[in-house]
């Protein structure tokens, strides 16, 4: 735990002024920690303490011996071997990083640097030969690289994107205070025991972070987001494999191409700032006892500063400001460093430069990056911190430690603090370049991972995907007339012209009936050698057939198919004798007009149903003239009516649809017919009544149209708010009022509304302030969650289940928020952000949380954020709180919003 | 009414309607007919066929993987307040795999697998949640298998 909470824990205690509970809660919410997460965090802030003291201690003397007893000419050489034993460790470090759960990592790694500081300290003892002092400085040097580096990996796999945001500093503050501790424990304690059995108290620190990882994962079990990479081959084979694929990881990832380049620039600078301020530091100093000291205190110190800065400072500025900006902390500050060296070669600026690289690098640098990494895909990321340590930090080591080498015979100074302050320069362009990929990255894996059917079905529809419409025509061509009629309706939408000619080929071994849908599916479409094909069916099939193919060749007005028209009309058939009258109407054949009226009315009037329906069926807007006046009139009214109370679905329908074309009041007697029909089961019937709604008086017609919009099916409400607009002078104005003034509705209902909006192509403006006020709302409904949970904690089954409905109308209602704003913004983007949020993916929504804090309308981001992230300054916002001074208020806001099923929990409330 | 509204509660605490959203499971409890059992009956027996799946709102019920089963150690599961069982039949059509024992006199609320379809269709969370409910099962029994 760290030593401000302990500090906040004993004071409490002492001042007994406040409860535990209410103490720790918080503390927790101070340090942005969520219910659950403590014991979590607790551990891991222990283990880092012991890895970090030990670090420190490890450091301090290390770096001490060397310099006093070997000599600081010899660093850049040292940097050199470094790099070359970092690499050759790292790509054993890659064989089994994606293999074994990082905690048995960890533990590999304590006890064989365990065993290795005995042996060094044992070495040391004997006095044999001077090359453990720089054998010392490369273990220290290697080692923590690779607890670092692992470091990250453990992370990862312990916590996701949003925990890892709010929690990664916290828990790098525990490493702070182990290095805090350590630097004070060698400044005080090498001066009497000696620096070389400093040894052995970081080896003790090893196994007591050993203890600490053993009990967690034993109680814990393994790290919940290890994913095993492959386990095939020798493990040389493996590491080099490992080391191939991340290198064609580089090729396709960006963002770790960026990382790696921003990467290579920071270990150049941040090596040659190391090699000048030791080079301040041997010279001020000078016994081994003395530098140990001033190590110790100066890690003390700097550790003291990044906690303080990682406690109250970095993951607030990650939140407030996004880790975009936080990237550009150290590359400026580490130019800033180099010039204050460049101004002056003395212990000031080597302090401040130590500061820079001991404080804001853990403080900011380490953080961020952890951050970028982890946006990475899980399987991709161990191979992707084994290609920083294999290949980039030894590169970027190797090459700094050759440049210096060189550099020290020139003696001028001012030639490597140059060379230092353009990598630095560099390092600040790629953590630019590095940002653009950020985003694009997750977007990606967002892409990889979720399921966006609406996209799919426009590309479909859209028809310009060569391999979807082969996808298509083979469906077409499926020996099952049922699929092969869905596929050719597909595709006479997305490609006509190819329908035109493939539908026919496919008709040659149709069933009638099958021929006969077809042929309907193809009559929209205008194509002289259709109507050829058409022509050629005649006769080949039934009469029902014949019938459809004569009225697709009369609806093309196929001037050689006129002549056939007066012999149809006197067809027994009546579907002949339809496609007649159809003919003579819709030519039209003027002499023929009065002989098909006839017709028309003595099928119409006939009761058998064979007879009857190909005369209904001719009941269509392009006829209005004819049968919304006498003689038809009466008779078409008293057919309606009757199929109206049919006991058969289809009848209804066909008898609603009819009546959907009639204009308002020209049917007076049917209103009472279709409201009681809109009680029916059937969501069709339903749909058909909707849209007969036009017929109903203005007040009837409003009130049949607003039950409608919370018919529980989507069709149906879809239905509702086209003929609800239609009635509208501006239908984008009243809908706009619909949904911001009035809040009309549930969450469904709303989503129907704001379809019609899109299809409608509102402007952007628009959808922004519709946006804005769903925001708003889902803000809203979280207070009056939050007054619920904290004011009435023994809560009645009414006030829980209130609750409920309350939290789902506020994800439902943010997510309202977004879809507004989908068509305005990057459409696909916003689709998988929401895909994302709702995905019941802990990975994936974090994700999606951290896509939503780089869209370009912040504005929504910034208030729909905190509904997501608990911990997020909700108190900050441009959003005046909502407040509710009892239950009462409470429920009244909720039964003046018109959303029924909230309504209804709020009145079962109520009612206990 | 308040009927309606306990039940939709119940729903949402039992782990195979937890993920559907309140204002879709008060069409889930409509569709749900009430059954009282008495300490000692089956609600069915294994290798029945049946039509239906239960959830139980009141008292305990033992799964075992025999007709008579009167020892508790043998029961692969007791199942209690808002738990569900008998769903695997209404899924796979085959008879019942498993008994049920009314342990303690239980209130059910069984739903009809024809309703369960058309429930699916228009709720497809239910069937995650169903899914999930299976699982703790298989887990439950995979334990139990390795205990023994």
């Amino acid at each position: 735990m760290s030593s401000r909470l302990l500090l906040i824990l004993s004071t409490t205690y002492i001042a007994g002024k406040l409860k535990n509970t209410d103490m720790v809660r918080r503390i927790t919410d101070l340090l942005l920690i969520k219910n659950g997460e403590q014991s979590q965090v607790l551990y891991f802030l222990v283990l880092f303490f012991f890895v970090g003291a030990g670090m420190a201690i490890g450091r301090g003397a290390s770096e001490a011996l060397f310099f006093k007893r070997y000599g600081i000419e010899y660093l850049p050489l040292m940097f050199i071997i470094t790099s070359i034993i970092l690499c050759s460790v790292s790509l054993l470090y890659a064989a089994f990083v994606d293999c074994l759960p990082s905690e048995k990592f960890y533990k590999i790694l304590f006890i064989t640097l365990a065993v290795l500081l005995f042996g060094n300290w044992y070495a040391t003892g004997t006095g044999a030969t001077d090359i453990v002092y720089p054998a010392f400085f490369l273990l220290y040097e290697v080692a923590s690289e690779l607890l670092l580096i692992h470091c990250a990996v453990y992370l990862n796999q312990n916590l996701v994107q949003t925990q890892s945001k709010r929690l990664t500093p916290i828990i790098l503050a525990g490493h702070q205070i182990g290095i805090i501790f350590g630097g004070i424990l060698l400044a005080t304690t090498a001066p009497l025991l000696g620096v070389e059995n400093m040894m052995l108290v970081w080896m003790l620190l090893l196994i007591l972070s050993y203890i600490a990882i053993s009990y967690w994962h034993r109680r814990n079990g393994v790290s919940p987001y290890f994913r095993a990479g492959r386990k095939s081959k020798s493990k040389l084979t493996q590491s080099i494999t490992q080391v191939s694929q991340g290198m064609r990881l580089l090729k396709t990832s960006r963002l770790l191409r960026m990382s790696s380049l921003s990467l290579f620039f920071m270990v150049i600078s941040v090596y040659i700032l190391a090699y000048a301020v030791n080079s301040v530091y041997t010279e001020s100093f000078q016994t081994e006892e003395s530098l140990s000291a001033f190590f110790g205190i100066l890690t003390a110190v700097t550790g003291m500063f990044a906690l303080l800065i990682q406690l109250f400072l970095t993951n607030r500025i990650i939140r407030d400001h996004g880790i975009k900006k936080v990237n550009y902390i150290f590359p400026l500050t580490s130019i800033f460093s180099y010039s204050s060296l460049l101004f002056s070669f003395l212990l000031p600026s080597a302090i401040i430069a130590s500061i820079n690289k001991e404080t804001l690098m853990p403080a900011f640098a380490k953080p961020v990056r952890n951050i970028f990494i982890s946006s990475l895909p899980t399987q991709v990321q161990g191979r992707a911190q084994a290609i920083s340590v294999i290949t980039v930090i030894p590169l970027g080591l190797a090459c700094a430690g050759t440049f210096l080498l060189f550099a020290q015979d020139s003696n001028n100074i001012q030639n490597f603090l140059i060379v230092g302050l353009v990598c630095s320069l560099a390092y600040l362009f790629f953590n630019k370049k590095m940002n653009a990929a950020y985003a694009e990255e997750i977007l990606s894996n967002l892409k990889k991972r979720l399921f966006i059917p609406d996209k799919q079905t426009n590309n479909f529809m859209e028809g310009n995907q060569d391999e979807l419409i082969k996808d298509i025509e083979q469906g077409l061509m499926n020996d099952e007339d049922n699929i092969s009629i869905i596929y050719a309706r597909i595709l006479s939408k997305s490609n006509p012209g190819r329908a035109a000619n493939l539908i026919p080929k496919r008709m040659n071994k149709a069933s009638n009936a099958t021929k006969d849908q077809m042929v309907k599916i193809l009559q929209p479409i205008e194509s002289a050698n259709l109507n050829d094909y058409l022509k050629t069916e005649l006769g080949k099939g039934d009469k029902h057939l014949d019938a459809t193919l004569y009225k697709a060749l009369f609806q093309s007005r196929v001037p050689e198919e006129k002549n056939q028209v007066a012999t149809l009309l006197s067809d027994e058939n009546p579907r002949i004798k339809a496609a007649g009258i159809y003919g003579t109407l819709y030519y039209p054949i003027p002499e023929l007009i009065e002989t098909a009226v006839d017709e028309w009315i003595l099928l119409l009037e006939n009761a058998h149903v064979e007879n009857y329906m190909p005369a209904v069926e001719l009941i269509i807007p392009e006829f209005k003239e004819l049968y919304r006046t006498p003689p038809l009139l009466e008779t078409v009214k008293q057919k309606i009516k009757d199929m109206l109370l049919h006991s058969e679905i289809r009848f209804i329908r066909i008898a609603l649809n009819v009546l959907s074309t009639w204009p308002a009041g020209s049917f007076d007697d049917i209103e009472d017919t279709i409201l009681n029909l809109y009680n029916h089961t059937n969501w069709m019937i339903r749909k058909s009544c909707i849209k007969s709604a036009p017929l109903l008086s203005e007040k009837k017609r409003n009130s049949l149209l607003l039950t409608a919009l919370e018919d529980p099916h989507p069709n149906v409400r879809t239905s509702a708010i086209e003929i609800l607009a239609s009635h509208q002078l501006d239908d984008i104005a009243y809908i706009q009022s619909l949904l911001i003034s009035n809040k009309t509705g549930s969450p469904k209902v709303q989503q129907t509304m704001l379809e019609y909006l899109m299809e409608a192509g509102c402007d952007s403006r628009t959808m922004h302030a519709i946006s804005l006020s769903f925001a708003h709302d889902a803000l809203n409904i979280k207070y009056a969650v939050q007054y619920l949970k904290e004011s009435h904690r023994n809560q009645e089954p009414a006030m829980i289940l209130l609750t409920h409905a309350l939290e789902e109308r506020t994800a439902e209602i943010s997510d309202l928020s977004l879809f507004a704003i989908q068509s305005s913004s990057h459409d696909e983007d916003i689709t998988l952000i929401r895909a994302g949020l709702n995905s019941d993916d802990k990975r994936q929504f974090s994700n999606a949380c951290e896509l939503l804090t780089m869209i370009n309308n912040q504005e929504i981001a910034s208030l729909i954020l905190p509904l997501y992230e608990e911990c997020a300054p909700v108190k900050k916002m441009r959003h005046e709180r909502l407040q509710f001074d009892n239950l009462n208020t409470l429920i009244k806001w909720i039964k003046d919003r018109s959303d029924p099923w909230l309504t209804e929990c709020a009145t079962y409330l109520q009612k206990q | 009414m308040s009927d309606i509204f306990e039940r939709v509660l119940l729903l949402k605490n039992s782990p195979a309607f937890s993920q559907v959203k309140t204002e879709d499971l008060k069409a889930v409890a409509q569709s749900l007919e009430e059954e009282t059992y008495f300490s000692g009956e089956h609600v069915f027996n294994k290798d029945e066929y049946g039509d239906c799946m239960y959830i139980l709102q009141k008292g305990k019920i033992g799964i075992s993987l025999d007709n008579d089963n009167k020892d508790p150690k043998n029961y692969v599961a007791v199942l209690s307040e808002g738990e569900c069982f008998g769903e695997m039949n209404l899924l796979d059509d085959l008879p019942r795999s498993a008994s049920a024992h009314v342990l303690e006199d239980s209130t059910l609320l069984s739903l009809e697998k024809s309703r369960l379809k058309g429930l699916i269709i228009n709720y497809p969370e239910l069937s995650l949640g169903m899914l999930k409910g299976l699982c703790t099962r298989l887990r439950q029994a995979n334990l139990s298998n390795t205990e023994k």
